[in-house]
């Protein structure tokens, strides 16, 4: 299991490079328009996982001489939609070749000479401290969010499902459409600062909340709804902004490099985070719970936390871009269409 | 790979998904679509592990909570039916509410009326809860009524007994079952069966205790005990019957309905994991039959959601569970052939009918990155003729 584990997060990482070919060919200007769109047919999938998928984990179904248990029926979903990529892929797209070969590595050989490409470019410094924070400020409950759900909250796959479902309708129908509309000409930074300081805020309400207010420190359905809907919503901003203004700071050239960089900082800095979030969460249990049991509520002392530093990276990127110190090279390295006839165009031209 | 195979090669795909699930729901499909109604009843639980099997056929609760006053409140139920009006202070005496009410009658909610007279609304819910509710749901009922510091009637100490009577360690499960007077029998025409047997659980959680508390970081149950058959025995985890079991553990119901005026009960063909207390298909709740009328032992059951009441979300969750546990894999396996369809039939739409086509720089088209850029033109005015940027605003 630990094997396949390790091979799946191998590949998964190597499809990372998915973001960078996508805003390869998005020029700067739509990019907030595909993310918002993205995020759209994102929200789509979340419905229908909402509705059939997650209750049915613990599902059973014996027919047809075969027993079939929801887990397996899920991983077979998972499957079939890889399969279905492949196939796409195999039959419908072909890479253009690259007009000249890329340019041999300069930084020697092994381990050290890739992490050296990758680290000593200082072009890409601001992205990767960029990513750093974010990874920070992303931090989640991850699989804890389950287990707080249904071993210790009491509630079943399906209410997690309704509560996808609820939720995802008003991204789907009401809110990505609003923050598309209400940030087509909201600078990116900006954007994804509104997200971050209004998701912290929407935590530490939740937990105040939960831990303070509710008489059995339990959320009803209905209440875990309106606040992740609270938090989803100002999330969907930062969701929005964060790959499109990653890519406005890479240089055009570079991409591949950066995607690499940014692969290894969010996966090390991941790594770490959630460790400290599975320590936090045991050390924090064993104060105040019998043992074998574990309040994973208690996560989200740790997350604002990490929140807490996240924010502070944000703040510092934000006042070396107001002073100029980090620039957005990949806007003005991107050429707009009329370049390629020939036509007079603002190399600088840049829309939010 | 010629044009017209590698086009059909999805939505081919796509039938096949659709014609698997198909097969794989045949029996339910056919009987959800021309087998005869009826309302049916879940009577029992059957516990698969590995080779063996408990069978739930009656469960016995027995609740005794203690107000922060003194008083007590008692309250026996049979397959969560309150089998006599005991759910009273225990000031009162039985035959208080005997004079009152003569013939006392087994009421389908669990709170007859002459003691929901007596019980606040939300001592009603929390005993309620209890009943059929696992451990964690008891910790949390003493949990929400100990932030009632100042209220006398608030719930100290919750002593609950559960016995659950059936058959054990059965090695062989069958699919339809014989029936006495509406109870499951596991051995033919009346004969005893040797797998008969009887669980019992007996719990204390208690608050009253600080320095016990403390000791327990909180953890309110003080006294458990658990023996099947006699014998004592320590489960996975410290719970009632139905909770007690590992992951591994598959529940199927046990359903009941009349045919032909003639009473049947069948396994169901879905089941669980991780715990029997399904939102969809209650035990000792209402279901939906569909049988065969030529052989009525050939049923599918299906979940009836009940009303949507005061609480819509738990009213969609039911009604998800219920749909999906039954047509889920199904429904799962038919979306996948329809992603499938979906796909080919749009890649064959840009084969009918072709995007503008960028000359590549050796056939004097732009150069690449210029070529992305074009490439890029088109798409934006598609975007722009689907209004698309439009409907987003952005």
């Amino acid at each position: 299991m630990g094997v396949l584990i390790v091979l799946w997060l191998i590949f998964w990482d190597v499809g990372a490079t998915y973001d960078t070919l996508m805003m390869e060919i998005i020029p700067p200007e739509q990019r907030v328009a595909s993310s918002a769109i993205g995020a759209w047919f994102f929200q789509g999938i979340v419905l229908l996982s909402g509705v059939v998928i997650s209750g049915r984990f613990d599902d059973v179904v014996n027919a047809v001489g075969f027993t079939l248990s929801g887990e397996t029926l899920i991983y077979w979903w998972g499957a079939t939609c890889l399969f279905l990529c492949v196939i796409v892929l195999l039959l419908f797209v072909r890479e253009r070749k690259p007009e000249a070969p890329a340019e041999p590595v300069t930084s020697g050989g092994g381990f050290t000479g890739a992490m050296t490409e990758l680290f000593a470019q200082k072009s890409l410094w601001p992205v990767y401290l960029l990513v750093f924070g974010t990874v920070f400020l992303g931090t989640g409950l991850g699989n804890f969010d389950a287990l707080l759900i249904f071993d210790q909250w009491g509630y079943s796959k399906q209410d997690m499902g309704t509560n996808m479902f609820v939720g995802g309708m008003m991204n789907l129908f009401i809110i990505i459409p609003l923050i598309g509309f209400f940030t087509s000409k909201m600078d990116r930074l900006k954007m994804f600062s509104i997200g971050i300081v209004g998701s912290i805020i929407a935590k530490i309400a939740y937990y105040i909340f939960v831990q303070f207010f509710l008489p059995d420190q339990r959320p009803s359905i209905a209440q875990m709804i309106i606040f992740g809907q609270l938090q989803s919503a100002i999330g969907q901003f930062s969701g929005i902004a964060i790959m499109p203004l990653l890519f406005d700071y890479i240089p055009r050239d570079k991409m591949g490099t950066a995607q690499a960089g940014f692969n290894v900082v969010r996966n090390v800095t991941r790594l770490i985070t959630l460790n400290g979030l599975g320590l936090w969460v045991t050390l924090y249990s064993s104060w105040f719970l019998p043992v074998g049991k574990y309040d994973y509520f208690s996560g989200y002392i740790f997350i604002i936390f990490m929140d807490f530093i996240g924010l502070g990276i944000l703040i510092y990127f934000a006042l070396k871009v107001r002073s100029g110190a980090i620039k957005p090279l990949g806007r003005t390295g991107f050429h707009p269409v009329e370049d390629a006839n020939g036509a007079e165009a603002s190399p600088t031209r840049t829309t939010p | 790979m010629p044009s017209f195979l590698r086009l059909s090669i999805l939505p081919l795909l796509g039938c096949l998904f659709l014609l698997g699930s198909s097969i794989w729901s045949k029996r339910e499909i056919n009987l959800r679509f021309s087998g005869k109604p009826a309302e049916g009843q879940i009577i029992g639980m059957v516990l698969q592990r590995g080779q063996t099997a408990d069978i739930l056929s009656a469960i016995d609760t027995s609740l005794v909570l203690t107000l922060a006053n003194g008083e007590r409140i008692n309250a026996d139920y049979a397959n969560y039916e309150l089998i006599k009006p005991s759910l009273l202070p225990a000031t009162k005496t039985a035959d208080d509410v005997s004079a009152s009410q003569p013939t006392p009658a087994i009421e389908p909610d669990p709170v007859t009326p002459a003691s929901a007279d007596s019980l606040s609304a939300a001592l009603r819910k929390t005993v309620d809860q209890v009943v059929r509710g696992n451990a964690e749901i008891v910790r949390w009922a003493l949990l929400r009524e100990s932030r009632k510091a100042s209220d006398p009637t608030r719930v100290v100490r919750i002593e609950k007994t559960e016995t659950m009577h059936g058959y054990l360690d059965v090695p062989q499960v069958p699919e339809v079952f014989d029936l006495k007077d509406g109870k499951l029998l596991l051995g033919k025409d009346g004969v005893a069966s040797p797998y008969t047997g009887k669980v019992r659980i007996h719990t204390v959680f208690d608050v009253t205790n600080a320095e016990v508390l403390k000791a327990q970081k909180g953890d309110s149950l003080i006294e458990y005990s658990y023996t099947r058959n006699g014998e004592t025995i320590t489960p996975g985890k410290k719970d009632f019957f139905l909770s007690a079991e590992p992951y591994s553990t598959q529940f199927r119901p046990v359903f009941a309905f009349e045919a032909n005026d003639h009473a049947v009960a069948r396994l169901s063909h879905i089941g669980r994991h991780g715990g029997g207390a399904t939102l969809a298909l209650r035990l000792y709740g209402a279901c939906r039959v569909y049988y065969d009328p030529n052989h009525p032992e050939e049923a599918v059951v299906t979940a009836i959601p009940g009303p949507i009441g005061d609480d819509p979300l738990g009213w969609f969750s039911r009604a998800c569970e219920g749909l999906f546990g039954q047509w889920g894999s199904t429904a799962l396996i038919a979306i996948a052939g329809l992603l499938f369809i979906v796909t080919g039939l749009f890649f064959i739409s840009l084969s009918l009918f072709p995007p503008q086509k960028i000359p590549r720089p050796e056939e004097g088209g732009a150069s690449a990155q210029q070529a992305v850029t074009l490439k890029y033109s088109y798409v934006r005015k598609r975007w722009s003729a689907l209004s698309l940027t439009r409907w987003f605003g952005v």
